[in-house]
């Protein structure tokens, strides 16, 4: 139950937090409809932003290390590339024809 | 005795960081707010430094920050002449306060109806939240600039740290001027521990301890370098200090022997606090990060992990997460 709470105290707050944009100016009627489209991709924008799933720095970065480790056997930095299948490798020096 | 110890390093802000509170333990654990010359202040889970959100509204730097016991409001005090209060649960802005001048520190009552506010005006001013369009009592006095108020005394008296290298102490119904304790140069932070009524005074390269009561010395002790911020641990067996030697001090209160020492910060160190369980200690730093340090280096708590030598090959994490950071023991 507190784990709920504390997960939706999260999520307000990184969802009304960062994403309030300042509102736009509605000025004169001649623009009304140019301010109107703009609001409109503005609220777009901020459904977006909004809907986006979010998790703990902590466990993105656990996951991240975890990933990290489980895929080290198939890193070619970590690992390094057999010779022969290397198009970067030393070739013998050239010679003038 | 003195074993490495790696921070947990919380990065965001992009200016200096100049102010830390912690709020109380509550049911969610207990919160962290930073204050940051980029004007925009944090909140973290205290003992993960996960972020949680960002105030924004301020449109200057923020010179102090604050959350009342609970974690449910929050106030900051910022170079735009205004402290703000906020909901630390949404994250809106519940009020703001206007001054004439810049404000460098906030502070609630312990039952968070009332906000302390000083700054730059030389004024100390108390508003009531539950009233708030009601002009707030004002105690003049100091003659420069006020760096730092605290309740003290269960919220009847108010301690004042200012410019004028003077540390006083007002009496909240009478608003007058209790005591005063000179020095020869400005006191550089100002910490108040309730239980036990001690004042943590740095300045120099001095940090001094005294009674909040009759602000007579109890103790002073002498860092390395000059010291910005000094903390009390809870349990009064240990303080941290930081300043301009980047890095992070620790010592044991009673013998007054320094214990440990830490690098890790890329800048001055400009706040530390400790957590409200003692557990651990937060640093603010010119670098613009934060750093929690373990007071207890090698416990497993919050995201660290003790792994011994032996250990490496075994799985058996009990934590939600695997381990972060790792202690080499």
């Amino acid at each position: 139950m507190s784990q709920d709470l504390a997960e939706q105290r999260m999520n307000i707050k990184t969802n009304r937090f960062v994403h309030s944009c300042p509102k736009a100016a509605l000025s004169s009627k001649m623009q009304s409809s140019s301010s109107i489209a703009q609001a409109r991709q503005m609220v777009q924008q901020m459904r977006i932003e909004a809907s986006i799933e979010r998790i703990k720095v902590s466990k993105a970065l656990s996951d991240l290390m975890c990933y990290c480790g489980e895929h080290a056997k198939n890193d070619p930095l970590l690992m390094g590339i057999p010779a022969s299948e290397n198009p970067f490798k030393d070739k013998k020096p050239c010679t003038f024809l | 005795m003195a074993m490495r110890q790696t921070p947990l390093t919380c990065s965001g802000h992009t200016r200096p960081v100049v102010d830390l509170a912690f709020s109380g333990i509550t049911p969610y654990g207990y919160f962290l707010i930073s204050a940051c010359k980029d004007g925009k202040p944090m909140l973290r889970q205290g003992d993960t430094g996960d972020w949680i959100g960002t105030f924004l509204g301020h449109k200057g730097a923020v010179w102090g920050a604050t959350l009342n016991t609970d974690a449910t409001k929050a106030a900051t005090a910022a170079a735009d002449f205004t402290a703000k209060v906020w909901d630390a649960v949404s994250g809106d802005e519940v009020l703001t306060l206007a001054h004439k001048h810049i404000v460098k520190t906030v502070t609630f009552t312990q039952d968070s109806n009332c906000l302390l506010t000083a700054g730059n005006d030389k004024l100390l001013r108390i508003y009531d939240l539950s009233n708030p369009e009601a002009a707030p009592l004002e105690i003049a006095g100091h003659t420069s600039a006020i760096k730092k108020a605290l309740w003290c005394n269960n919220d009847k008296q108010i301690l004042s740290a200012a410019d004028d290298k003077t540390i006083r102490l007002w009496d909240r119904s009478s608003m007058e001027e209790v005591k005063t304790l000179t020095f020869d140069t400005s006191v550089s932070s100002m910490e108040y521990v309730a239980d036990g009524e001690i004042l943590v005074i740095t300045y120099g390269k001095t940090i001094a301890f005294y009674n909040a009561l009759s602000l007579d010395l109890i103790k002073t002790v002498e860092a390395p370098a000059p010291i910005n911020s000094a903390s009390l641990h809870p349990e009064k067996d240990f303080f941290v200090a930081g300043g301009e030697d980047f890095k992070l001090y620790k010592f044991d209160y009673s013998t007054k022997e320094e214990l440990e020492s830490y690098k890790g910060h890329f800048g001055p160190v400009h706040c530390v606090r400790f957590s409200p369980d003692g557990e651990l200690y937060a640093s603010g730093s010119e670098d613009g990060t934060l750093r929690l340090w373990q007071t207890a280096v090698g416990k497993t708590y919050g995201l660290w992990k003790c792994v011994l030598p032996e250990d490496l090959g075994a799985e058996n994490s009990e934590q939600m997460y695997t381990s972060a950071p790792e202690i080499k023991a």
